[in-house]
């Protein structure tokens, strides 16, 4: 059975992975052990760093926050949006977080999100949530907006 | 002098036509001389036009178009499904992927705003996700692409 860092590092590699780096959705900048840092670009064209913290990848939720080049994680450094984009992205300090059930910090703030193990419905669980933040992203539905 | 428009599709010539223009003519005027022969739209063909290894921007003249007066427009085959509807249909190679979205949104008459929250996938409806803003390309056969709803994610509201 793999480990988690190579499970992780293996997924990283997949083509899923590489077809968003292709489309240019995603750009992966730095792995350092289980913390991955992904340059994720807008409908816009801006551009976000996230930080992914991967420990116990597979089995447990990955915790997800949007850092500043010196990878600090403070508002100026999380899209922003309307109403609808509030629901899932808590980008007003001090509460910085994804609020999504295959979040380990927004399972933090929703305590029965943990027993859906909604992370794992997807084989690729790093896809998974990359290509959730692209959605929050690019569809306007999602509420995204430079500008609010 | 005479200009001719090719029209490839895959590998091959699908369609030609001829038009006499002279040096000084923009190259918009002698192509919607010729689109009606090819059975496109002018501003189709402007999107993949190219004369050698140069391709076509706007306000330019036939005389500094290229050094042979033989031009080229590439189109590629799309095979869209929308619901339980599909279409092939083919799209200029350098035209964008949200040209894609905004023809089957018309030809399955979707409305507007339904439209603009739908992303399109390749390959099935779970498929990766498509970046509108870029290039179609030119792909080998018939290129299966899904425009979907990107379905509904749960979340906590407030906090």
């Amino acid at each position: 059975m793999a480990s988690a860092i190579e499970l992780l590092t293996s997924h990283l590699g997949s083509a899923e992975i590489q077809h968003g780096v292709q489309q240019e959705f995603w750009r992966l900048e730095e792995q350092v052990e289980m913390r991955v840092y992904v340059r994720m670009t807008a409908c816009d064209g801006a551009t976000y760093l996230l930080e992914l913290e991967c420990t116990g990848y597979g089995d447990e939720p990955i915790a997800g926050r949007f850092v500043s080049e010196k990878h600090e994680c403070v508002s100026s450094a999380w899209p922003r949006g309307d109403g609808a984009f509030s629901q899932w992205v808590k980008f007003d300090a001090p509460h910085l977080f994804i609020c999504w059930p295959e979040d380990r910090l927004g399972i933090g703030h929703h305590g029965d999100w943990r027993g859906l193990q909604a992370w794992k419905r997807h084989s690729n669980q790093i896809y998974g949530y990359l290509d959730f933040v692209r959605k929050l992203l690019n569809v306007p539905s999602f509420g995204y907006s430079l500008t609010v | 002098m005479r200009v001719q428009i090719d029209v490839e599709e895959g590998n091959g010539i699908v369609a030609t036509a001829e038009c006499e223009a002279s040096a000084e003519d923009t190259i918009e005027l002698v192509v919607s001389n010729a689109a009606g022969r090819l059975g496109l739209e002018v501003e189709e063909i402007l999107l993949d036009l190219s004369a050698g290894n140069e391709r076509f921007e706007r306000g330019k003249r036939v005389s500094e178009f290229g050094s042979e007066h033989r031009w080229k427009h590439r189109r590629t085959c799309i095979d869209i499904h929308f619901e339980t509807e599909s279409e092939e249909h083919r799209f200029p190679v350098s035209a964008t992927w949200a040209r894609v979205h905004h023809w089957t949104c018309n030809h399955f008459k979707v409305p507007h705003d339904l439209c603009a929250n739908l992303e399109l996938r390749l390959g099935s409806p779970t498929g990766p996700a498509l970046n509108e803003k870029k290039e179609i390309g030119q792909h080998t056969g018939c290129e299966t692409v899904w425009l979907v709803k990107p379905g509904p994610e749960p979340n906590g509201f407030g906090d």
